[in-house]
């Protein structure tokens, strides 16, 4: 199972840096993506409420 | 017509439609059934073989529960018919029932055996036996509605959870009576007037999936629409498309070949966009007709997808694509002359693609070893230079995440030659990667191409 100590050794040795400018990033993605969180809620709610409506009303066939 | 007390069953060969129709009669194969075939069966078909009686299970479903009601007396055995072509291949079979003017029953048809365009197509292997023998077809279900019990709602609903059931130990098997059962309905079933969205939906439910529904006018941008139709074609998950100004549906199964022209437009273009055709299981036609490109129905014709999913998909594909994705894509791609490819996929898959494709030793490793969920959204965008020989970003997302959580539903992306996890990053010396195309291929693929995706 050589393959499998390889990579097992390999994983380590990946260098992974604390890097601010992809951490800023991520937190601005983060901060977007809550910002409008209310209105995000609403707006999924009244397209649950609109597609059940919806797939009551039509006969395929 | 022999019947059941006859202890011999017949096997016989036939080289043109005609004398097979002159051997069943009318009343198992009909013009109507008949010129269906004619127009749709391929040259490389060389000769079919007749098999009486065969007992098909959807069929006599049915006819026990009411075609043996009937006064007029119907036949409760099928002739079934299997196809060859070059050197003996086999091409599958379908069968015929006592049931004018609809006589095709169920069918497990390999494209090879039809007129269909190039592409992509999601096959499963079923086995057939004769004689003793096994004969093996990689196929996506098929038959006509007998507009009795099934109508093109229980088809396409029977032809994608057989596929299911036949590929995965988890989905049990249901023939089209148990399907038609499954339905609530507040007047007389039986002739049946087809199925309800909801209705479809339920019978999912009922059969161990978690379906959705995305109608367009509450997706209402047909862009996105088109894309959520490609989405769950290159993840691997047939689906029922709702055609509701044609009142029918139909199930979807793949998709043609694309055909990339040059693009240098300034924008990032999902890949649906460059799909001019889908491949559908439609009860009115033979299997993979075209939803698109010289088909029947335009992909505009389609305005529902019903799409029964499994359990541990919970991210839904609007959350990614209307308010992810906008994001990442402002964030860390503003060189935006990109194709953009969105699928789902079982992260052991993924692992595969990974350890057989991905150069850089350490950043292969590291995924490898990298804890994943069941399901993982996978993004990947391809510069319109480079499509579709390597891909330029690849972001990573948790299908199991928690709704509204923001970006810690991103498990890891790699940026050209950057790889990024948990705000860490690390430079990779060699990032070359093709696009991911394990999703098709795995499913048993059989006409798949290995050129494009």
């Amino acid at each position: 199972m050589e393959w499998m100590k390889q990579v097992l050794d390999n994983g380590r040795k990946l260098e992974m840096k604390e890097d601010k400018s992809i951490k800023t990033k991520l937190d601005s993605i983060d901060m977007k993506l809550k910002e409008n969180l209310q209105e995000d809620i609403e707006q999924d709610r009244l397209r649950e409420q609109k597609t059940l409506e919806l797939s009551r009303q039509y006969f395929l066939g | 017509m022999k019947d059941s007390n006859n202890t011999q069953i017949e096997l016989s060969k036939w080289k043109e439609l005609l004398s097979l129709q002159k051997r069943v009669g009318k009343d198992f194969l009909s013009d109507d059934a008949l010129a269906l075939l004619r127009n749709r069966l391929s040259v490389g078909v060389t000769y079919f073989m007749l098999e009486y009686p065969y007992v098909d299970k959807d069929f006599r479903s049915t006819y026990y529960s009411d075609f043996s009601k009937r006064h007029q007396k119907i036949n409760r055995n099928s002739f079934r018919i299997h196809v060859f072509g070059e050197n003996e291949e086999y091409y599958g079979f379908f069968t015929l029932r006592n049931t004018p003017p609809f006589n095709l029953g169920r069918g497990y048809l390999n494209p090879k055996a039809l007129t269909v365009g190039q592409g992509h197509f999601l096959l499963t292997k079923f086995d057939a036996h004769i004689l003793g023998k096994t004969f093996s077809v990689d196929a996506f279900p098929w038959m006509q509605q007998d507009a009795n019990i099934s109508r093109c709602a229980q088809v396409s609903i029977w032809a994608i959870t057989r596929y299911y059931s036949e590929k995965y130990p988890v989905y049990a098997e249901h023939t089209i009576q148990q399907i038609f059962d499954l339905a609530s309905s507040d007047t007389r079933k039986i002739p049946s007037k087809g199925l309800t969205i909801e209705n479809i939906s339920s019978i999912f439910s009922f059969m161990g999936f978690y379906p959705e529904i995305y109608f367009s006018e509450i997706v209402n941008d047909r862009k996105i629409f088109n894309e959520i139709i490609y989405i769950f074609i290159e993840s691997g998950i047939p689906f029922v498309a709702g055609l509701r100004a044609k009142r029918h549906a139909i199930a979807i199964t793949g998709h043609l070949k694309i055909e990339h022209e040059k693009d240098d437009t300034d924008c990032i273009t999902p890949v649906s966009d460059l799909i001019k055709g889908y491949f559908s299981v439609d009860d009115n036609f033979l299997p993979y007709s075209i939803v698109g490109s010289g088909g029947k129905h335009s992909i505009c014709d389609i305005d529902t997808v019903i799409v029964p999913l499994y359990e541990k998909m919970y991210m839904d594909v609007l959350t990614l694509l209307n308010r992810v994705l906008p994001e990442i894509e402002a964030a860390f791609l503003p060189h935006k002359k990109m194709y953009r490819r969105v699928f789902m996929t079982s992260s052991t898959s993924f692992k595969r693609f990974i350890f057989e494709n991905i150069l850089d030793e350490h950043y292969r490793s590291h995924l490898l070893l990298e804890q994943m969920p069941k399901f993982i959204w996978i993004v990947e965008y391809i510069a319109k230079d480079d499509y579709p020989n390597q891909v330029h970003s690849r972001f990573l997302f948790d299908a199991t995440a928690l709704k509204y959580a923001g970006i810690a539903m991103m498990i890891s992306a790699r940026v050209g030659d950057l790889f990024i996890h948990n705000g860490k990053s690390a430079t990779l010396t060699n990032f070359q990667e093709p696009m991911y195309k394990n999703n098709l291929r795995e499913a048993g693929y059989g006409v798949d191409e290995a050129s494009s995706g």
